[in-house]
């Protein structure tokens, strides 16, 4: 039997298993690369399968370098603006943060809350479809059911979409917290204190990051950064 | 006079490793390891043209052709590199070398995708075998594992970093870390076959 069948019929050795897992991640990861490489090929050296594209490509070539020149200046413009404006400085280095790191959420098998609202969840989250995510975990909430860790992937949702919804992140993030001897109770805490920061809620981010860094939790070098930049007087 | 001599030795050192040093082919070896591959990209790309040139003369090759086996001679190198079976010594030869073969190889074949050499210990018959809607269910079943799993699969099976090296960076005992691996592959299996059967 070929390896494939094997693998999709379940019936190969853990071997079998590696080597078909693999071979798929190697085929997905190549491709990627490739499409760069061609891509880069063609935009930088002007070079393409198709022959007759050649000349195209360095007519091209020469309109994006001007487009490039002119995206770089206003890029330059921009960065001074940012730099200019400290004000803003907090909620950059929140933004950064929290696009930075999104924390997974596994499905754990043989859990006993386990249902298959969560299941789809949790799914939807790990495709980044935080808007999907985040309808289905506010229908546990609503239900009553919701646990620690619905409440606080409610919340990273609710920050992690595209347009960010802070009052309901700071809600959800604040029932996590409320939940007694949760185990996510550091992570919940790291990005409710973002959520004030996007809030413009300073004192309130301000006392949370303060208890991390005092206490070393989670994040704690992040918070200590953030504790600099933030203004005193608000 | 001995400084300069040792200058112009290193200069041609370079000239055989797409000019690099071998300290630079150190920090090459590291950043694809770390799943980087800018600079792979940018030091191999420069010497495309020249690999292209040397198929359509040595081989008589067309231009698509001599561009497919450069193009998979970047892939294959790569994994090379990664899986530490390349040295540093003469690379311009040894990627010249490997894309006469690869050409030659593909003209075989005559189909680029079935010939494509793996670096797998799986024959080109049992890659061949896979029907091109396995890979797309794959490519619709990976996003669906959990951030965790996806990074330590591609460490290990694409940026081929040793076991012990991952269990290093996250302070976990190797042993934890490959039974994490096997969930992970189980998992995989699981949401592919949802997929591949839907």
């Amino acid at each position: 039997m070929k390896l494939f069948d094997k693998y999709r019929q379940n019936s190969a050795n853990e071997e079998e298993k590696a080597a078909m897992t693999e071979l798929f991640i190697q085929q997905k990861y190549d491709k990627e690369l490739k499409d760069k490489m061609k891509k880069r090929l063609e935009r930088d050296h002007g070079i393409t399968r198709n022959r007759s594209q050649q000349g195209t490509a360095l007519r091209r070539k020469m309109v994006v370098r001007w487009v490039s020149s002119i995206a770089a200046a206003v890029l330059i413009g921009l960065a001074i603006w940012q730099v200019a404006s400290p004000r803003l400085n907090y909620q950059n280095m929140a933004d950064e943060m929290l696009t930075a790191y999104i924390p997974s959420n596994e499905m754990r098998k043989g859990a006993g809350d386990f249902s298959e609202e969560r299941g789809e969840a949790i799914i939807a989250y790990n495709r980044q479809d935080f808007e999907r995510s985040a309808q289905l975990r506010e229908l546990i909430a609503k239900g009553g059911a919701a646990t620690e860790e619905d409440f606080f992937y409610l919340g990273v949702s609710f920050l992690s979409q595209e347009q960010v919804q802070v009052a309901p992140a700071i809600e959800a993030l604040q029932n996590a917290l409320n939940i007694p001897q949760g185990q996510l109770r550091q992570e919940a805490q790291w990005y409710l204190s973002l959520a004030y920061l996007k809030a413009d809620r300073i004192a309130d981010a301000r006392s949370l990051l303060e208890r991390i860094v005092n206490e070393n939790e989670w994040k704690a070098s992040s918070a200590a950064r953030l504790l600099e930049v933030l203004p005193s007087e608000k | 006079m001995e400084k300069q001599t040792s200058n112009q030795r290193s200069k041609t050192d370079e000239a055989k490793n797409f000019g690099l040093s071998p300290e630079d082919f150190q920090t090459l070896l590291q950043e694809l390891r770390a799943g980087k591959d800018e600079l792979y990209q940018q030091v191999f790309l420069n010497h495309f043209g020249d690999c292209m040139n040397y198929l359509k003369r040595q081989y008589k090759a067309t231009h698509e052709d001599a561009y497919d086996a450069s193009m998979d001679t970047l892939l294959i190198f790569c994994d090379r590199l990664k899986k530490g079976r390349i040295q540093y010594g003469n690379l311009r030869f040894l990627f010249t070398q490997m894309a006469g073969q690869v050409y030659l190889k593909l003209k075989k074949k005559n189909s680029r995708y079935a010939s494509f050499p793996n670096s797998l210990d799986l024959s080109d018959e049992e890659t061949a075998s896979i029907p091109q809607e396995a890979f797309e269910a794959f490519d619709v079943a990976w996003p669906e594992l959990g951030t965790e799993c996806r990074k330590l699969l591609k460490a290990f099976f694409y940026d081929r970093v040793k076991l012990k090296d991952v269990a290093l960076q996250q302070g976990k005992s190797e042993a934890a870390l490959r039974k994490q691996k096997q969930r992970c592959m189980q998992k995989l299996q699981a949401i592919f076959k949802k997929q591949y059967q839907a």
